[in-house]
C-alpha cells in the first residue's frame, strides 16, 4: 500500500540527484574548458607571457568550479555578484585581455571567458541575460583569427557552445524543480478535495438525520402532555432515524475492503483460535476465478461468524479444495448450539451460490456441525490445465 | 436476576445504558465507572454476572479491563468501531461479547442474557471487518522486535528480552521498515500496531 508521506522522500531524493548530477556535469565542462585552453595555448613557441596564461587559467577554473553549485541552488540562483562569479568575471576576462593586447594569439585562451559569461547569464534574467550570452559570443568571434581557417570556426563554435551549455543545464534543473512543486501541490490538492468530499458525505448524512432528530424531538415534547400514544410513537422514530445515522456513518467510515479467499480463510482461523478454539486450515485455490472467491469468502465469513456467535466450540477445521469438477468448502466444529432460528443465514448463502450451480449443505448433528459448499468450476477454467 | 457492572467514560451514554438496562425486570446494574481501573474495582467488589466494557476508556481500556477480570466473570466489549486486529486481541483476552455501540438497549439486554448463560455474541458487522483484514507481512519474529519497540526498548534492551544478538535485532527491523514502507523503527511500530499486526 502507498502512502502519500512515503513519495515524498524519494522524490525529495530523486530532486537532489538531479541537481548534483547537473553540478557534477558542469564541473566536467568547465575542467574540460580548462584544460583545452592550456593545451592548446600552450601548443607552440614559448612566450613570456604563457606561464601568466597557465596560472590565470587555473585561477579562473577554480572560480569557475565554486561558481557552478551557486547556479544550482534549490532556492533558485544566487546574485550575479557573488564573490566567487566577480572573481571568475575578473579571472577570465584578464586571460583574454593578456592573450589578446600585444599580439593576438587567436581563439585559443577564450574558453575560461565563454564559460565566464555562460555562469553569469544564468545568473541574470530578461534581456540582460540575453545582452551578456550574445555579448560573450560577440567578443569570442572578435578574438578568432581575421584569416580564419575552417579549423578556427570550429574552435569559435565550440567556444559558443561552452558559453551557451550552463545556462541549458540550469534552466533543465529549473524546470525539474517546477515540475515537483506542481506534483506537491497536486497531492496536496487531492488529499484536501478528499477530506473535503468526506466532510460533504458526513454533512449530508449526519445533517438530514439530526434535523429529523431535532424537529421530531420537539413534536414529541408538544405531544407528550395531550396525547402520549403519539408522543411514544414519534420517539420510537427518532430512535430509528438515529440508528440509521450511526450505520451510514459505520458504513462511510468503514467500507469493507475485499482481500482474496485465501486471506480470508486466514483471517477466519486467526479469529477462532484467538477465541481458544482449536482450528485446522487446507486451502487450494489456485486457478479458482474471483467471483467464486467472493462466494466462497461469504460461506466462510457466516462460518466462522456463527463458530464464535453460537458455539461453544474447542475445535474447528476449514477446507476449501478442489475435488474433480468443483470447488468443495467443507467447515465444521464439534459444538453445535441448538438454533432458535434455524439457517437464516444458511438460506441466504444457498440463494447466492445457487446461479452458480452450487449447492449448500448444513448437517447438525450430536457432537458436530458441518457446512458444506459445492460451487463448479465454470466450462471455460475447467478446459484448461 | 442478573448482575451488571458498566463501564463507560462518555457520562451521557453510561448514563442512558443504565436507566435502560435498568428497566429490564432480569437485570440489575449495580455499579457504573468511568474507566477500566475503576471497572476492575467495582466488578472485584460487587462479583457481577457481567461487566460490559466500553472498548476506549482512559487508565485501562476495555481489553486490558476484560483481561484483568475474564478469568473471575465474564465481559462484553461495546465499541463504537473497532480497528483492525482489536476483535482477535479482546477474544484471546477472554471476551465473551463483542457488541457495536449502535446496538439498541433490548437486543443488549438479549446478549447480556446470553452472554450470562454461557453463550458467546459477536456482532456480525464486526466479525465481518475483522475477516477482511489485510494479512500481516511480518514474520513472528519481525512482529516481536516491533512489539518490543512499540514498548520503547531500545535494540541491545530488545535483544536481551528476546534472547537474540545485537545484529539479528537490527535486521529483523531493517526488514520490518523495508516491508511496512516507513523511514524509521518507531514508525514500524506504529503501522504494525494500527493494522492489528502486532
Amino acid at each position: 500500500m502507498t502512502q502519500p508521506g512515503q513519495e515524498r522522500p524519494r522524490a525529495d531524493a530523486d530532486v537532489r540527484v538531479v541537481r548534483w548530477s547537473s553540478v557534477a556535469s558542469l564541473w566536467l565542462v568547465v575542467l574540460v574548458g580548462g584544460g583545452v585552453q592550456v593545451l592548446i595555448g600552450t601548443d607552440g613557441p614559448t612566450t613570456a607571457r604563457t606561464p601568466v596564461l597557465v596560472v590565470l587559467t587555473a585561477a579562473a577554473t577554480v572560480a569557475a568550479l565554486a561558481s557552478i553549485p551557486l547556479l544550482l541552488r534549490p532556492a533558485g540562483g544566487a546574485s550575479a555578484r557573488h564573490p566567487a562569479v566577480l572573481a571568475l568575471l575578473v579571472l577570465a576576462a584578464a586571460t583574454w585581455v593578456v592573450a589578446l593586447v600585444p599580439s593576438a594569439t587567436g581563439s585559443a585562451w577564450s574558453f575560461t571567458l565563454a564559460i565566464a559569461g555562460g555562469t553569469v547569464g544564468c545568473l541574470l534574467r530578461g534581456w540582460v541575460r540575453v545582452t551578456v550570452l550574445a555579448g560573450t559570443v560577440v567578443l569570442l568571434v572578435a578574438a578568432a583569427d581575421a584569416r580564419a581557417e575552417p579549423a578556427e570556426l570550429v574552435l569559435v563554435g565550440t567556444l559558443a557552445l561552452f558559453a551557451l551549455m550552463p545556462l541549458s543545464v540550469v534552466w533543465i534543473h529549473r524546470v525539474v524543480l517546477r515540475l515537483e512543486a506542481a506534483r506537491r501541490t497536486a497531492s496536496d490538492l487531492a488529499v484536501t478535495e478528499e477530506r473535503l468530499r468526506f466532510a460533504t458525505d458526513l454533512h449530508d448524512i449526519q445533517g438530514h438525520h439530526l434535523q429529523v432528530i431535532a424537529l421530531k424531538s420537539e413534536l414529541a415534547e408538544r405531544l407528550l402532555p395531550g396525547d402520549p400514544e403519539r408522543a411514544r410513537a414519534e420517539l420510537s422514530d427518532i430512535r430509528m432515524v438515529a440508528q440509521a445515522a450511526l450505520e451510514d456513518t459505520r458504513a462511510l467510515v468503514g467500507g469493507y475492503r475485499t482481500v482474496t479467499v485465501a486471506v480470508e480463510v486466514r483471517n477466519a482461523a486467526a479469529v477462532l483460535r484467538s477465541a481458544g478454539i482449536d482450528c485446522t486450515v487446507r486451502i487450494e485455490t489456485a486457478g479458482m476465478p474471483d467471483p467464486v472467491g467472493a462466494l466462497f469468502a461469504v460461506a466462510i465469513r457466516e462460518a466462522a461468524t456463527n463458530t464464535i456467535r453460537h458455539s461453544r466450540a474447542t475445535t474447528a477445521s476449514i477446507e476449501l479444495l478442489r475435488d474433480g469438477d468443483a470447488w468443495r468448502l467443507t467447515v465444521w466444529n464439534d459444538a453445535p448450539r441448538p438454533s432458535e432460528r434455524p439457517g437464516t443465514g444458511i438460506d441466504g448463502l444457498r440463494q447466492r451460490v445457487a446461479p452458480n450451480g452450487g449447492t449448500v449443505d448444513a448437517d447438525r448433528s450430536e457432537d458436530r456441525f458441518t457446512l458444506l459448499v459445492r460451487i463448479p468450476v465454470p466450462a471455460r477454467t475447467a478446459v484448461r490445465p | 436476576m442478573i448482575r451488571i457492572v458498566i463501564a463507560d467514560d462518555e457520562e451521557l451514554i453510561r448514563g442512558a445504558l443504565v436507566a435502560l438496562l435498568g428497566l429490564e425486570t432480569d437485570l440489575e446494574v449495580v455499579a457504573d465507572v468511568a474507566d477500566g481501573a475503576g471497572a476492575v474495582t467495582a466488578a472485584r467488589t460487587h462479583r457481577p454476572d457481567v461487566v460490559l466494557l466500553d472498548l476506549e476508556m482512559p487508565v485501562l481500556d476495555g481489553i486490558e479491563a476484560a483481561r484483568a477480570l475474564s478469568d473471575a466473570m465474564p465481559t462484553v466489549i461495546v465499541t463504537r468501531h473497532a480497528r483492525p486486529g482489536t476483535l482477535r486481541r479482546a477474544l484471546a483476552a477472554g471476551v465473551r461479547g463483542f457488541v457495536p455501540k449502535s446496538t439498541p438497549a433490548a437486543r443488549l439486554a438479549e446478549i447480556i442474557r446470553d452472554v450470562a448463560a454461557g453463550e458467546r455474541y459477536i456482532d456480525a458487522g464486526l466479525a465481518a471487518a475483522a475477516l477482511t483484514e489485510d494479512e500481516s507481512p511480518l514474520t513472528p519474529r519481525e512482529a516481536d522486535v516491533l512489539r518490543c519497540t512499540r514498548d520503547g526498548l531500545a535494540t541491545k534492551q530488545i535483544g536481551r528480552e528476546l534472547s537474540l544478538a545485537h545484529g539479528t535485532v537490527r535486521n529483523h527491523l531493517s526488514s520490518a521498515i523495508a516491508k511496512l514502507h516507513v523511514d524509521n523503527r518507531v514508525a514500524a511500530a506504529a503501522v504494525a500496531w494500527d493494522r492489528g499486526w502486532i
